[in-house]
């Protein structure tokens, strides 16, 4: 399975370097590399400054929701958690408008230091605080109720909306347009910079992956269980909780709220392969790259040369999904 | 040995359990019995570490707080009342995150012969959600077994800590489950087991400690502690247990309670 999610991710990769507005093609570019030949300007920027670290980025962004999905769902023990459906990217999206808005505000040596960084690090803060009050609220003796998940998860993604219209309603003419380009929610402004300053935060999670599977595998059978089973539980849940607003805030500082990858990819890959997170995890990274790169096709040809904001893309594929799998397993919120 | 001494649990409001003392030795089945109520999850999971309880618990000599879980997942699995599943395992998966979970890690074959020891086997593929209740009792003891294989494992005993293990089962598949356990302390290892049903706790137990308010009412052997004194107060009601014809293994018909007479 892993094997062909790389080759689908190569090839859906090299779809998206080919295809564009520009008339630019990864194939006449790849074909006058090959000759020996120049690139023009036109090629070299399209390629080099504009395809190819969208492309890069819509991975990172992609891996990282498909995984915060998969991960969610397993610490929640509930198949229907994904990071936008319980207020998890509202609490990131609130952070990221307080830090557009008030950024202003904070000690000029605080600015100098995290410039560049404060929207994704205050995305990360709201995320993580938000999927902590989630848990709190949703949990009590390591079970989860499934209704108080969902409501919750309803109650604080709408008080998240209501303070962020609220800092919105104060914002400046020049904050109001930072957010108006925030909140399209594209990929369209991924640099080489950016995706290099994403890179360890990726690097870091995926290397805690392993960890958490066997954690995650454990507590399917329940925390009490998972325990006698050697798993540390709250060094996992903490570890889990972590991953989230940190790949989730990731994926709302750079491309805006997009929601329903972490509910389709890991879905889709336990129908195929089983719900054991050793390789479910590294697969949902893959197959949550593949989805993100081809939404970001779609956003960007359907009606080129504007762009949809591919969160309209993801919820098109996502939402019916979401509700075949309540229609199938109403056990699980109570209709059977 | 598992030696616990003066444990006390209080869970909200009340002290489940008062100061109670207990030794269990390997190689022996102790059931622990009382009427509903009277603590004995609460005693299991306070033995297993996953309650926190006043007094000391000490597993095979050591403090059972300071061993880590890790290793403490190598000495001993336990088996809870009922485990729901949020995604669809197969039979065989479950069993597997028991196996890897224990010493055994990595010799898959133990699967099926965890499932064969429960008489599971033509379950393995079937998904985990799909089970009626009794199968999936059965198929998390299966788990349970494959996490300590090996009753003993370099000269240490292991042990399996079980919270109704045959409730839901039909007498055939009780049998065969009985029949498990007892074979696993007879290989050395030790088991400790909440029971509802004190003609199966007659033939399963060495020792049986039985409970009533959260404190020991009696302990010892079951013709010792199955008599018409102790089972009559202890479940507050007459009821008079005989003797199989050998003489030593104690029943109770619910003929012999007064409704029938």
């Amino acid at each position: 399975m892993t094997g062909w999610l790389v080759v689908a991710l190569l090839a859906v990769s090299i779809a998206s370097l080919a295809w564009g507005a520009s008339e630019a093609s990864v194939f006449t570019v790849l074909g006058k590399l090959w000759r020996g030949e120049e690139l023009s300007a036109v090629e070299r920027v399209v390629m080099v400054n504009i395809r190819m670290p969208r492309l890069f980025m819509g991975m990172l962004v992609g891996a990282g929701l498909a995984v915060s999905g998969a991960i969610l769902q397993g610490l929640f023990r509930n198949p229907l958690a994904d990071p936008g459906i319980v207020g998890v990217t509202a609490g990131g999206s609130l952070g990221a408008i307080s830090a557009i808005v008030l950024g202003s505000l904070l000690p000029a040596g605080v600015l100098a230091v995290t410039s560049g960084w404060l929207v994704a690090l205050a995305a990360f803060f709201g995320a993580w605080i938000s999927t902590l009050l989630l848990y709190r609220v949703a949990t009590r003796d390591g079970r989860t109720s499934v209704a108080t998940m969902l409501l919750a998860g309803i109650a604080l993604a709408a008080l998240a909306a209501a303070i962020s219209g609220l800092l919105v309603f104060r914002a400046s003419d020049a904050q109001l347009r930072d957010l108006t380009f925030w909140s399209m929610g594209s990929l369209a402004g991924a640099t080489w910079s950016r995706v290099l300053a994403a890179l360890p935060i990726v690097a870091l999670a995926l290397t805690a992956s392993p960890l958490l599977s066997h954690g995650l595998n454990g507590i399917a059978l329940g925390e009490a269980a998972a325990m006698h089973m050697g798993v540390e539980v709250q060094r996992t849940k903490t570890l889990a909780i972590l991953w989230v607003a940190a790949a989730t805030g990731l994926a709302v500082a750079v491309a805006g709220g997009i929601g329903f990858v972490g509910i389709v990819v890991p879905h889709l890959l336990r129908l195929a392969t089983g719900p054991d997170h050793t390789p479910l995890l590294p697969n949902a990274a893959l197959l949550g790259a593949i989805l993100l790169i081809a939404a970001d096709m779609i956003s960007r040809t359907v009606v080129a040369p504007a762009e949809l904001p591919i969160g309209i893309v993801t919820a098109v594929l996502g939402a019916p999904v979401f509700l075949w799998i309540l229609l199938r397993r109403r056990g699980l919120v109570g209709l059977e | 040995m598992i030696e616990a001494h003066d444990i006390t649990v209080r869970l909200g409001q009340r002290d489940t359990l008062k100061g109670i003392d207990l030794v269990a030795a390997p190689g022996q089945v102790t059931a622990i019995v009382g009427p509903n109520g009277s603590g004995k999850t609460t005693f299991l999971r306070a033995l297993t570490g996953e309650l926190k309880a006043h007094g000391t618990i000490t597993l095979n000599g050591r403090a059972l707080q300071s061993i880590p879980v890790g290793e403490l997942a190598g000495l001993r699995a336990v088996l809870p009342q009922a485990v729901r599943m949020a995604f669809p395992f197969t039979v065989t998966e479950v069993v597997r995150l028991g196996l890897r979970a224990g010493l055994s890690a990595g010799r898959d074959g133990l699967i099926l012969q965890a499932l064969e020891a429960v008489g599971t086997v033509d379950l393995a593929d079937r998904p985990y959600p799909d089970l009626s209740g009794g199968e999936q009792q059965r198929v998390q003891l299966a788990r349970v077994l494959a996490q300590v294989w090996e009753p003993v494992a370099d000269g240490i005993p292991r042990w399996l800590f079980l919270d109704e293990p045959v409730s839901s089962l039909d007498p055939g598949h009780q049998f065969t489950v009985i029949n498990t356990v007892r074979t696993f302390a007879a290989r050395g290892g030790g088991v400790i087991a909440v029971m509802h049903d004190l003609n199966l706790t007659a033939i399963m137990a060495d020792k049986v400690v039985v409970l009533k308010d959260g404190r020991v009412a009696a302990m010892g052997a079951p013709c010792e502690v199955m008599t018409e004194e102790i089972l009559s107060d202890v479940y507050n009601c007459p009821l008079r247990p005989g003797l199989m014809p050998a003489g030593t293994v104690p029943f109770l018909l619910p003929q012999s309670s007064p409704l029938a007479m």
